[in-house]
């Protein structure tokens, strides 16, 4: 019990210096686990039994939320940008195997490892950010879920690779047939159940662990690793709204297995060498430098805009949980030396705590002085009484659509290369550059406009903007898009018009709700 | 990696106790009748399972997430309420049960060892069995269920006790007064220090800590099971129960305002752990000798079943409580303790007992936790029955008229906690989920025209200055919209931006017939929410561009 004691212990340390430094938990935990293991009295027993119910668990759990409706309309460009990197990847990882001298076997489950991109850390930046059920949000997510899938696909076959061509056909074998086990039951049985049966919370929890036993038990059956058996087993349950349903009893589950197993991964570590710590440092400054541009350039051939592009390409720069559990696989059928994994694990560590550094707005911008686009600058100059609209995103582009419609003269103000490039294609005025630039505004003639719409994401952006305006002999307009009240007084104190969101929205449901609480789903115009 | 014996153990474990609570669930039989009988099955019957040390951790970690998830459940104010009833009856039924067991045992000619060993080991109930069946029945926050695990606690206290004192004996030697007297003393203090560790840690360490920590949920979590386990740990290095440590870590935490929440999350981990721990039970049961001495075993079942109910409900009664609070929480100690394996196997291990006898009283708990659980989950109807035959009457003059019932439970109810009634005076509230701008500003307009507000959200911070009822949890529990009230809400609200919980709300409340307004901000999934019958779309980005059309028309943007 004390090392259990311990382990969890080590658990919450590594999720307090997680918070306090505010970046992802899991290198912190992992670094916790490694530190812990080397003064504390942790034994092998209870880590290896960690470490399988872990893997258990945090695969199963991925499964489930293997739901192709969280893709939304991305998929295409998710399977385009999924497919190519990961071969991709794949290829250069399985290389640099190679060129360090690993056989076959090692070289492909190093690949493996290198292909996969974070789950949980991408996912906590993007509901940071609040970005989880945008376009590029979804987008990312189905190509991790891909990922994710790709990599358990390939699994059965890298694992049973030393047995020959015919051990290799039934581990494919075995994988589609419980492949088959598993999309039955997220067919047919999981919704005839929901409609059927009512069970409490205690038997639910209980009936959904049982399914991940009995996949574990047919994937040991059929000869598969375990973690083929789990994540099928995940999938199993992915359907709506059995996933949601499990969901709420699986959190605590996952939460707590998810803390303990990468502790116990980093207490099961050796301390790693200097010529280690030197392979790490270079696979992890390889994930790092080129999982960005290749990603972007994908995402941009596929159709995505450049800001977008460049921003996927930041948030899949690391490696993943998926790794370690390729890599603790490979250690565990005697295939990947265990100096591998540590190296793996180094490279996980290294390229998660990176993720948030790199990941963020001003990297992507900064980045964005690198693109390769032609047109530099929009026409602009010269305008008077027109209508200024910075930043054409979602909401942006909705308004513009409206603006074009009347008689006056529109300005565009965006930094995306591509959407720049196709409102130019429309005959549309718009001029590429940061709406924080006051050299851009001043291109755009915000002083001399009949008033300026902003829809950017970050209300700090629009206060260069918002000064101009107010700069010259007449005060222009400036309506700002807003979500809390401190935005709003932000924007009210420098001049502008705040546009509340949450307000309007919440105006027009009690407006719903006085008018008799009709249902009223075809009135939107929008 | 390679060693996957725990999986497999824990696989028969887990298949056989889902087996058995779907058949215990289509029989109305208790599920914990149900995970022992599947440990039978496992064990004894088809010789499938022994137990292994992985199932045993697994087993001791869910007896302490039980007794945290009792002690998150009561605030110290409520112990001290139910705290002279349960040290007094606890101490005087462990008296009398203990000699009236010691009796039945003399009368069937057991030697004097073997009788002081069943006077000691039978006399305390199942601290496990009876928290699981409180909790399960969410009466554990009733005054009967609070009287029940104060006199439970009391009899862990003493359990620790006895083990000291069988500890002693194990040595071989005779331990001299004066060695145990040093053993009580020394268990006596161990509590002493416990408690005060608990008193401080909830009025200094944790609350800071938790703060700081609060935005994060995986982080909480981890956090207030490190707690426990600081707890057991200490618990077991002051030679005390790991029963008592996790208990009091769990009263620490129940000072702070997410004890409501931790106890949702710890709940399905302890579901988890429970049902190992009584499926392990099972096997490791060996019933044959126990078939022998056959009718020394009914005695000692309907001893426990038919006469230490009255017997505690007496007691109960006797310290100023209602006839009818004093039986259920009779009622509810009507079995023997998994204790009583434990004694019996440290006896057996150090030769103070025969394997003859640790089969009776294996036999005798597994039968009384089996048939009693009956009793506590009708512990109403069955109160009720008793009373309208005249049973209860030898209870009426006992004590005074008791004391006032905060709670409310215990006159009518099957044991709900009342506070969950203060809902009720309130017509068809609006359940609002998710503070954040869109939900605060729904939850001012709502309550401004006069409408019932229920707001739910996972931080505590967004919850405050809102001048309405407030839930602090997730919103995918179930548990968290009933402490809300969704069965009587007129409206359920999701301003959330996450679209996997929107959608599971619009689910839940469909399937309740109670009328959704979900927040949408992906068009894309316009259509899927309509199919699930949403009442109206609150979408923040149309409204948005709509207010910036209504600004522009104003000031002529679209005059020709």
């Amino acid at each position: 019990m004390m090392e259990f004691a311990l382990l969890l212990f080590v658990s919450a340390v590594g999720l307090a210096v997680a918070r306090a430094s505010r970046l992802p938990s899991v290198p912190l935990l992992i670094v916790a686990g490694v530190l812990a293991s080397r003064i504390l009295p942790i034994e092998g027993e209870i880590l290896q039994d960690v470490l399988l119910l872990g893997v258990a668990v945090l695969v199963f759990t991925a499964g489930v939320e293997l739901n192709p409706k969280r893709v939304g309309r991305q998929r295409r460009l998710a399977l385009q940008i999924g497919v190519t990197q990961f071969l991709l990847l794949g290829l250069l990882g399985a290389g640099v195997g190679g060129l360090l001298g690993m056989g076959l076997e090692a070289a492909l489950y190093l690949g493996l490892a290198l292909t996969a991109s974070s789950t949980l850390v991408v996912v906590r930046i993007l509901q940071q950010r609040q970005q989880l059920f945008e376009p590029l949000g979804r987008l990312i997510i189905g190509v991790l879920l891909l990922q994710d899938l790709m990599i358990i696909l390939a699994i059965p076959i890298v694992s049973r690779l030393p047995d020959g061509g015919g051990a290799v056909l039934y581990g494919v074998t075995g994988t589609i047939g419980l492949l088959a086990v598993a999309l039955a039951i997220l067919r047919w049985v999981g919704p005839f159940a929901v409609r059927r049966i009512t069970v409490d919370d205690e038997t639910l929890l209980l009936v959904v662990l049982s399914i991940l036993f009995v996949f574990l038990g047919g994937a040991h059956l059929l000869q598969l690793p375990l973690v083929t058996g789990a994540f099928l087993a995940g999938l199993a349950l992915s359907g709506f709204p059995v996933n949601l349903l499990v969901r709420g009893q699986l959190n605590s589950v996952n939460d707590f297995f998810h803390a303990l197993f990468f502790t116990a991964l980093g207490a099961f570590l050796p301390l790693p060498s200097l010529a280690e710590l030197g392979q790490a440092v270079l696979l992890a400054g390889g994930v790092l430098v080129l999982t960005p541009p290749l990603v972007a350039l994908i995402a941009e051939r596929a159709g995505l805009s450049a800001r977008p592009s460049i921003s996927a390409g930041l948030l899949l720069a690391q490696t993943s949980e998926f790794s370690l559990v390729v890599a603790l696989l490979g250690v565990s059928t005697g295939q990947l030396p265990p100096a591998i994994l540590t190296v793996i694990t180094l490279v996980t560590v290294i390229t998660m705590a990176a993720t948030p550094l790199l990941a963020t707005d001003r990297v992507n911008w900064a980045l964005m002085r690198y693109h390769p686009s032609r047109r530099r600058t929009g026409k602009g100059a010269g305008h008077t009484n027109h209508v200024v609209l910075l930043g054409a995103g979602r909401n942006g582009v909705t308004l513009l659509e409206m603006l074009l419609i009347t008689p006056n003269q529109v300005v565009v103000v965006d930094d995306d290369p591509a959407l720049i490039s196709r409102l130019d294609h429309l005959g549309v005025d718009a001029i590429r550059g940061d709406v924080s630039d006051p050299t851009v505004l001043e291109r755009a003639g915000l002083d001399q406009a009949r008033v300026v719409i902003s829809t950017v994401r970050r209300t700090g952006d629009v206060i260069p903007a918002l000064e101009m305006a107010r700069r010259g002999e007449r005060h222009v307009p400036v309506l700002v898009r807003t979500f809390s009240h401190d935005e709003a007084e932000q924007v009210r104190a420098l001049g502008g018009h705040p546009v509340l969101y949450s307000e309007a929205a919440a105006e027009e449901f009690v407006h719903w709700l006085d008018e008799g609480a009709a249902p009223d789903l075809d009135e939107d115009p929008i | 990696m390679t060693d996957v014996e725990i999986l497999r153990d824990l696989g028969f474990i887990l298949l056989g106790a889902t087996a058995m609570a779907l058949l215990a669930r289509v029989l109305r039989i208790p599920s914990i009748l149900g995970y022992i009988t599947a440990g039978l099955l496992l064990g004894p019957g088809f010789g499938l399972l022994e137990v292994s040390h992985s199932v045993e951790i697994i087993s001791e970690v869910g007896i302490i997430l039980l007794l945290f998830i009792v002690g998150l459940e009561l605030s110290i104010e409520k112990i001290r309420e139910v705290g002279k009833v349960a040290f007094a009856v606890g101490g005087a039924q462990m008296a009398v049960t203990g000699v009236v067991v010691a009796a039945i045992a003399w009368a069937f000619g057991l030697s004097g060892g073997q009788i002081l060993f069943l006077g000691v080991a039978l006399t305390f109930s199942s601290t496990v069995v009876v928290v699981k069946l409180l909790d399960q029945l969410r009466a554990l926050d009733t005054r009967h269920g609070r009287i029940a695990v104060g006199i439970l606690l009391v009899q862990d206290l003493a359990v620790v006790l006895v083990l000291t004192v069988v500890a002693g004996l194990a040595g071989g030697t005779e331990p001299t007064t004066s060695e145990l007297a040093r053993d009580l003393g020394g268990a006596f203090g161990g509590t002493l220090v416990l408690l005060v560790a608990a008193v401080a840690a909830a009025r200094w360490l944790l609350p800071p800590i938790f703060r700081w920590v609060a935005g994060q949920q995986q982080a909480l979590f981890i956090f207030a099971l490190s707690a426990c386990f600081v707890f057991v740990v200490l618990s077991e290095w002051l030679h005390l129960s790991v029963e008592l440590g996790a208990f009091l870590a769990g009263v620490s935490l129940a000072q702070l305002p997410y004890n409501h929440d931790l106890r949702r999350r710890v709940h399905p981990l302890m579901n988890f752990f429970v049902a190992v721990f009584f499926v392990s039970l099972g096997i490791q049961m060996e019933l044959g000798a126990a078939l022998e001495a056959w009718a020394l075993v009914l005695a000692l079942v309907a001893f426990t079943l038919f006469l230490k109910p009255p017997l505690i409900a007496h007691l109960v009664r006797l310290m100023g409580e209602r006839p009818r609070i004093a039986m259920r929480s009779g009622l509810t100690l009507g079995q023997t303790s998994e204790f009583s394996f434990i004694l019996g196997a440290l006896a057996l291990a150090n030769g103070l007992i025969e394997p003859e006898l640790l089969s009776i009283v294996g036999a005798v708990g597994l039968l009384t936790m089996g048939i009693s659980s009956f009793s506590v989950m009708n512990g109403n109807r069955l109160v009720e029955a008793m009373e309208s035959r005249g049973l209860l009457r030898y209870l009426a003059g006992a004590g005074g008229d008791g004391p006032p019932l905060p709670t409310g439970d215990d006159v009518g109810s099957d044991g709900e906690a009342g506070e969950a009634d203060e809902g009720d005076a309130e017509r068809a509230p609006t359940i609002v989920v998710g503070m954040n701008a869109l939900g605060r500003a729904v939850v001012k307009k709502l309550a401004e025209r006069g409408h019932t507000v229920v707001a739910i959200d996972t931080d505590p911070e967004k919850l405050e200055d809102l001048g309405v009822r407030t839930v602090l949890g997730n919103a995918e529990y179930m548990s968290v919209l009933e402490e809300a009230g969704i069965s009587s809400c007129g409206l359920l609200v999701s301003t959330l931006q996450i679209e996997d919980v929107n959608r599971l709300l619009a689910y839940r409340a469909r399937k309740l017939g109670i009328p959704s307004v979900i927040h949408v901000f992906d068009r894309g999934i316009e259509e899927e929410l309509r199919g699930l019958d949403v009442a109206h779309l609150l979408n923040s980005r149309a409204a948005g561009v709509r207010r910036i059309l209504e600004e522009l028309s104003e000031r002529g943007v679209f005059a020709p």
